[in-house]
């Protein structure tokens, strides 16, 4: 297997490649940028600066969900073509909305709050009546979380909704569980996961979090919620066994420490799982192609 | 398993005759293309209610995900027809994904929302299925233009990859002319494509379809401009379409997933290409009157009755 390792910085990237190296494997790093699509008659190219996208079979791909518009293109051509890759066609448009998170967690069964959003504020506090209280209310500019609030009350809710002078996309409210959160990291059936205690409704950072281990209902879970959203590889938070979040970007530092483990290699290994998921044309595959074409002409019998 | 917040609202909703149809409107929606949909929709549909996206409530619990308006459950009606633009992204990805999980039919998916509204994707899509096309390019830092230009060569066009109405496309022409745009799509954090420029063409081709029907426009730019868009002063009229013509729409809505879309062509090396395919397409009531409307609200209603029959099945 010759792995890829896309990322948009070297240092994202860095500890990959060597848990690969050091298994092996052949691993290279690419800054996405250095990546360009080209759409052509009948076939789409993938080119890279400085590098051959078919010395490679497999790709590890580490990137914001907002780079969503240049992701997914890339994403179906990866797919098309054969390579293993730890993200899967969709999941980046996924990523990049929190309500179409959770509508599309929710059609599937995933346990996650109730939610409820909407384009304006106007009614909001009516709208509420299908929600209880206390609510975590954000709004949106573009698709970005732009500020958030705990309301205890309509009366909150109301004057957040009004202190909001700037254009904004919508409103998302969410049921607030001020329970602690659990922070997982998923590298395909392994769950990983740390938990945060709250303090005045906020959640400790990760360094300040402890090990945990996850109860198999809450696992089925978190995985149900990686397969919804194409995730091998994930980050998830969980509240009270309810998804909060889900993004495709892990930062392996802390968990690493608290959960005494080496998530990095686990990856190299359910890399080489996926050996047989590969459906690159091989060398081998290509001298067939030539065979056949050459048998359908006149030299057609020296291949018989 | 697939589960909505449909079925403990239902009964309470009254029981209607004909089809019912929901119209679901853009921010940027023009309120003649509206009006114009209601009228005809009312001779066909028993009951028509426009709802902007944006007063759209989106609710999801255990029970799954449901969309309601002013207290009607939206997924009780028969037909749903989004008409959404790049602008409505953040909430269009939600409503269209709970569409799709729900009974109710629709002309359009969330994958060919997410394709029509990105001209880059469209095109590796559409050239993937071996459909004509024009050489494009994508890519994130324009440190890559160069290696871009050696694609297409100059001239060149470039386009933002969700614009519209000839918003965003420029005729590029040498390097200097590059560096400039660059330099304002770096500023604003822009996602761009270019396309090879298809010389000596003032007009280009709108192909509507619906269903199996395709009506046909030939739109020509107003003097002195290379971009045949109605709303920069270019004007339309219907025209016989041609096998070739017809057989690019069909495919091409038909590897998107669209029942209703308008794809246009341009004339390339004497074939047709596609240059983009439109989710929401405008009817150019200024040229063609209702024709279009009409034939959408004609196709709705077909597909409304069906489903209506599926119901009373059940
Ligand atoms: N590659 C090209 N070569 C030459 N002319 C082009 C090319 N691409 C686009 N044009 C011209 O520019 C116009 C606008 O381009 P395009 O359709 O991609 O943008 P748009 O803003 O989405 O327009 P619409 O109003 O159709 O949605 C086209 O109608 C056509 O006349
Ligand atoms: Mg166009």
């Amino acid at each position: 297997m010759r792995v890829l390792v896309l990322a948009e910085k070297k240092k994202i990237a860095e500890n990959f490649v060597k848990a690969f190296l050091e298994k092996g494997i052949t691993a290279k790093y690419l800054r996405l940028s250095k990546v360009m699509l080209v759409s052509k008659k009948d076939k789409t190219e993938i080119k890279l600066v400085g590098s051959n996208i078919d010395n490679f079979d497999a790709v590890f791909l580490q990137a914001r969900s907002s780079l969503a518009p240049f992701v997914e293109p890339l994403l179906e051509e990866l797919t098309n073509q054969g390579f293993y890759v730890n993200s899967k066609k969709g999941s980046y448009y996924l990523s990049d909305n929190e309500p179409y998170t959770f509508v599309s967690l929710a059609i599937n069964n995933v346990k996650t709050p109730k939610t409820l959003t909407s384009g304006s504020g106007k009614n909001i506090e009516r709208v509420s009546k299908n929600i209880s209280y206390p609510l975590l209310v954000k709004s949106f500019v573009g698709k970005k979380a732009q500020q958030a609030i705990i309301a205890n009350n309509g009366k909150e809710l109301n004057s957040f909704v009004k202190s909001i002078k700037s254009d904004i996309e919508g409103f998302m409210l969410r049921e607030y569980i001020d329970e602690p959160v659990i922070s997982c990291i998923v590298v395909g059936d392994e769950v990983f996961s740390v938990k945060r205690k709250t303090k005045d409704q906020v959640v400790v950072p990760i360094d300040k979090g402890e090990y945990y281990k996850l109860p198999d209902s809450d696992k089925e879970n978190v995985l149900n919620a990686t397969k919804v959203i194409g995730l091998d590889i994930a980050k998830v938070d969980l509240v009270k066994g309810r998804v909060i979040s889900i993004e495709p970007n892990i930062n392996l530092k802390n968990f690493n420490k608290i959960c005494s483990a080496d998530i990095e290699s686990r990856i190299v290994d359910f890399y080489l799982s996926k050996e047989n998921e590969i459906k690159r044309k091989s060398i081998f595959s290509e001298l067939k192609d030539i065979r056949s074409i050459f048998s359908k002409t006149i030299f057609g019998r020296f291949f018989k | 398993m697939k589960k909505q917040l449909t079925k403990t609202k239902t009964q309470k909703e009254p029981k209607i005759v004909g089809p019912s149809l929901v119209i679901i409107s853009s921010k940027g929606a023009k309120l003649s293309t509206i009006k114009s949909l209601i009228s005809e929709a009312q001779k066909k549909f028993s009951n028509v209610l426009v709802v902007p996206i944006n007063k759209i409530q989106i609710q999801t619990s255990e029970q799954g995900a449901g969309l309601f308006y002013k207290g009607k459950n939206l997924l009780c009606f028969d037909v749903i027809y989004p008409r959404v633009s790049s602008k409505d992204f953040f909430l269009a990805e939600s409503v269209l994904k709970i569409i799709e999980s729900s009974d109710s039919y629709s002309p359009v998916s969330l994958k060919s929302f997410h394709m029509t509204n990105h001209k880059f994707f469209t095109s590796q899509i559409l050239s993937n299925k071996g459909l004509p096309g024009v050489t494009s390019t994508f890519f994130i830092s324009s440190k890559r233009a160069q290696m871009a230009v050696s694609e297409t060569g100059f001239p060149f066009v470039m386009k933002l990859i969700s614009g519209f109405a000839g918003k965003g496309v420029v005729l590029i022409n040498n390097n200097d002319q590059m560096e400039s745009i660059l330099d304002a799509v770096n500023l604003f954090e822009e996602f761009i494509c270019t396309q090879k420029f298809i010389k000596g063409k003032n007009f280009d081709i709108r192909c509507y379809v619906i269903g199996n029907l395709v009506l046909t426009v030939k739109r020509t730019s107003k003097k002195g401009d290379w971009r045949a868009n109605i709303s920069r002063g270019g004007s339309a009229q219907l025209i016989n379409p041609t096998p070739e013509m017809i057989s690019i729409a069909q495919n091409a809505a038909k590897e998107l997933g669209m029942d209703i879309c308008a794809v246009d062509l341009m004339q390339h090396k004497n074939k047709w290409v596609v240059i983009e395919v439109n989710f929401m397409p405008g009817p150019f009531m200024k040229y063609l009157g209702n024709t279009i409307v009409h034939e959408w609200v004609r196709y709705l209603s077909v597909k409304g009755k069906k489903v209506q029959n599926e119901e009373t099945k059940k």
